[in-house]
């Protein structure tokens, strides 16, 4: 559990890494953002702003903790690192949907995570779980209401998860149809293997 | 790269030898600080919802500290906190919590007063002002490449305690608890229990514990040797501590469920401590631990409990639902589709409901 | 291993500046009222480059008559960061910036004839739920649009130009019950380096020509406009000390004066982000 301190000093930590954190290009309409590492493309909200890191990419329109739709791929073996276990491409997608939720819980420090939804849906044409998960996580020194969505399967080569994350109050609901129109557009492909 | 100049360098650490040091704030400003954070910290933590919430409970376990540390009312204020760990921890205001998860571990409330009086022993101790002082000075004086690390630890009221300060609290714990009446045995059996879930969880040092913290086993024997020069017998408490946790352990067993932490389900419910104290449904989470670890034997394991569970509350739904997914992974697919609909009458609305409703479409078109 | 090699120069001139700031500082806590601490000589190519200030936004437009205000609490806290780097909240000092800022607010808004300052109205506990959540989520969105306009990069310029961070509408009972038009909310933070924690930072420049952060502050300053929760104007500051100087410090009476009169003083234009950083 992080301390008061820790959190107001995480503001300053967060500001002097803020040129590394922020998406750092315009979205432009018709042109879906293509990951070869991750095996997907998605076509993220016209004037968003947007940025990769590797296999994952994400989008805002605010700022990251504002409204951020993500997009991470994690290879199976330990992809559920905090848990200490490993997805699998036959894993059902409830059974990856529990995990994330575990995942969630442990990684993020949040026992009181609100499962407002859990249901099978499909992406990029496979099976797939999507998760409205509502929770209250510190931000400087108080705390503030989030909810997020997570839609996840597997391929091949690991799990995909695409969610959309924002303060419940005003920026989650006004901007979730961006997101779900995003998650349309979501499509596997071959997966590029890293150079070695 | 021009070298490192001796004279300069002697000069550097003379003057860093006596270097303004932190720990010359004055005790009643340090105090204020740390009253001051205390403060901050607990509305953080009921502003974030980590406050457990049940005024019974909360009320309970007051009482018991209350009775410890008679001369001491009005001072401790204790609250259950939403947390599956076991933990229990004080701060500099007198405010003590306890993780919900920590009345999963216990028998009876002889052992509860042990943990409770433990934690109000570092209230009277002062230790946490104590540990503060000592470690600014460490830090100030040599440590300060330690960084986040050391500050965690030598200023954070929810950190951990030097083994000194654990074993005096341990000590003045004990002693309190004896005198209000409660069993002297209490203690060290609540240490023993911790040690085998250690084992049983594989964790050589759990999250909880800093470096400093003496380990579970000395522990176990420092408590046990106090117990040796005072007569045995005492209260246990044990119903009335049943009976007025019994919500927040559930809670705190689901939510370990939830957090599919398989090893811990069983290293709690495997053994007979816990489970005779708890409705019959629970041996489904017993089930759902072996399901989860997964283990060589594990999977049989986990059908015998369900199948225990249908035989004992055969309207648990969540069985039912369990049940399915394991013959439908197994190539069993019409008894998993019975299990599957049996679910589904039982619990139609359940959250997971919609996965359900899918293998059965799915099932219904292989199984005709 | 490494070899730890010093410039000698550099070596000399941090011993000296050791000197001096040994006996300038002893590491006394400020009394309530703290005077000015003795700025040392200047460091050794360490003095911060100031940046210049983003060119402003365009202005919002000028309120016709007088905006009713509510000015709710501020929002403060002051840390010290002591040798070895344990930084800890400072009741006394944090309630003596939060009283002077509200002083001085207080004066400046109720002076000003383009606004009106209303009492905040008793709220129920569910309205001071909701409240205490909006003003949680100014302090997300402040930050969040710093750091996209003053960080962000070229992608980001257009949230200069089309300033739309905003609050939504859940504040509109606080206008139903008090008449306010805005609230006004002031919120940031400040560390304070010690004197053994400046000692130790020159140290180390004066070693390594490491510098190591020590103190700083960051503050937002906003209008909430309390129909649709649009932030109708804002500006903020961002300052870091360089060996225990320059700073802001609203511990001591003119210096939030100067602070929170510089940063009113643009409205109604905002020129998101005057700053000053290392």
């Amino acid at each position: 559990m992080m301390t008061l301190k820790q959190r107001w000093m995480s503001l300053a930590l967060l500001l002097s890494l803020a040129p590394l954190a922020l998406a750092t290009k315009l979205v432009i309409a018709g042109t879906p953002y293509v990951s070869k590492s991750g095996g997907y493309q998605i076509q993220f909200p016209t004037d968003w702003r947007w940025d990769k890191a590797g296999a994952n990419s994400s989008a805002s329109r605010d700022g990251n903790d504002l409204d951020m739709i993500y997009v991470n791929f994690l290879k199976h073996k330990n992809a559920f690192a905090a848990i200490k276990k490993s997805s699998a491409v036959d894993m059902s997608p409830q059974d990856l949907a529990e995990n994330v939720i575990a995942e969630f819980k442990t990684a993020r420090g949040l026992e009181n995570i609100d499962l407002l939804s859990n249901e099978p849906v499909s992406l990029g044409g496979q099976p797939a779980f999507r998760l409205h998960l509502k929770f209250r996580t510190p931000v400087q020194a108080g705390a503030l209401t989030y909810e997020e969505i997570v839609v996840g399967a597997t391929s091949a080569t690991g799990l995909t998860l695409v969610g959309f994350r924002g303060p419940a109050i005003h920026y989650f609901p006004t901007y979730l149809p961006n997101f779900e129109q995003s998650v349309t557009t979501f499509q596997f492909s071959a997966v590029k293997p890293a150079p070695h | 790269m021009p070298r490192i100049n001796l004279l300069h360098l002697g000069l550097v650490l003379a003057l860093v030898a006596s270097a303004p040091s932190s720990h010359a704030l004055d005790e009643a400003r340090q105090r204020a600080r740390l009253l001051f954070e205390a403060k901050q910290g607990e509305d953080m933590m009921q502003n974030e919802g980590l406050f457990y919430g049940d005024a019974a409970l909360d009320a309970y376990l007051q009482s018991i500290i209350d009775r410890l540390y008679p001369d001491m009312a009005g001072r401790f204020h204790v609250h259950a906190i939403r947390d599956s760990e076991f933990n229990a921890f004080a701060i500099a205001s007198g405010s003590v919590f306890v993780h919900i998860g920590l009345l999963l571990r216990i028998d009876d409330e002889a052992e509860l007063a042990t943990v409770l009086g433990h934690e109000g022993g570092h209230v009277v101790g002062d230790h946490m002002y104590l540990q503060i002082r000592s470690a600014k000075a460490r830090l100030a004086t040599g440590g300060f490449l330690a960084g986040g690390l050391g500050q965690l630890i030598a200023v954070s009221t929810l950190a951990g305690f030097s083994r000194e300060h654990e074993r005096d609290a341990d000590r003045m714990g004990f002693e309190h608890m004896v005198k209000a009446g409660y069993d002297p045995a209490a203690g060290k059996e609540i240490w023993a229990r911790v040690a085998k879930e250690l084992e049983e969880r594989k964790i050589k040092e759990p999250a909880f514990f800093f470096a400093d913290h003496p380990k579970v086993l000395e522990r176990e024997t420092n408590l046990a040797k106090f117990a040796q020069g005072v007569p045995a017998g005492g209260e246990r408490g044990r119903d009335h501590f049943l009976e007025v946790t019994s919500r927040a352990r559930l809670d705190a067993l689901e939510a370990v469920w939830k957090r599919n932490d398989g090893k811990l389900l069983v290293a709690l419910l495997a053994t007979d401590n816990l489970m005779p104290t708890l409705p019959k449904y629970c041996r489904f989470y017993l089930g759902e631990g072996y399901r989860m670890r997964n283990v060589d034997g594990d999977l049989a394991k986990a059908i015998e409990a369900y199948q225990q569970t249908l035989l004992d509350a055969p309207e648990f739904a969540p069985t039912w639902n369990a049940l399915g997914r394991v013959h439908m992974r197994e190539g069993e697919k019409a008894r998993a589709l019975e299990e599957f609909q049996k679910y589904l009458d039982l619990a139609p609305n359940a959250p997971d409901a919609g996965y359900t409703r899918q293998y059965v479409e799915q099932l219904r078109k292989e199984t005709t | 291993m490494r070899k730890l090699h010093v410039n000698t120069w550099r070596s000399s001139v941090a011993a000296i500046l050791l000197v001096a700031a040994h006996g300038a500082w002893a590491d006394e806590p400020p009394s309530t009222t703290p005077t000015d601490q003795a700025v040392p000589a200047a460091a050794p190519a360490a003095a911060p480059a100031a940046v210049a200030a983003p060119a402003p936004a365009e202005a919002t437009s000028a309120p016709t008559g007088r905006k009713k205000i509510l000015l709710l609490p501020i929002e403060y806290m002051a840390f010290q960061r002591s040798a070895g780097g344990v930084t800890e909240a400072v009741p006394e000092w944090t309630e003596s910036c939060k009283s002077n800022t509200a002083v001085v607010l207080q004066k400046l808004l109720g002076e000003d004839s383009r606004f009106e300052l209303v009492t905040i109205p008793d709220l129920s506990d569910e309205e001071k739920a909701t409240l205490r959540e909006h003003v949680e989520l100014f302090k997300v969105v402040s930050n969040d649009a710093v750091l996209a306009i003053s960080f962000g990069g070229k992608a980001w310029q257009d949230k200069r130009a089309h300033f739309d961070y905003t609050l939504g509408p859940g504040l509109k009972f606080l206008k139903e019950r008090s008449g306010a038009d805005a609230a006004f909310i002031f919120g940031g933070v400040q560390t304070t380096q010690s004197g053994g924690s400046v000692f130790l930072q020159l140290l180390m420049a004066g070693l390594t020509g490491a510098y190591i952060p020590g103190g700083g502050s960051f503050i937002t300053f906003g209008s909430v406009n309390l129909d649709d929760g649009r932030i109708d104007w804002f500006n903020s500051l961002l300052g870091q000390d360089v060996f225990g100087a320059g700073g802001v410090d609203l511990r001591k009476a003119d210096s939030a004066e100067k602070t929170v009169t510089k940063l009113l003083s643009p409205y109604p234009t905002s020129p998101l982000v005057g700053m000053k950083i290392l």
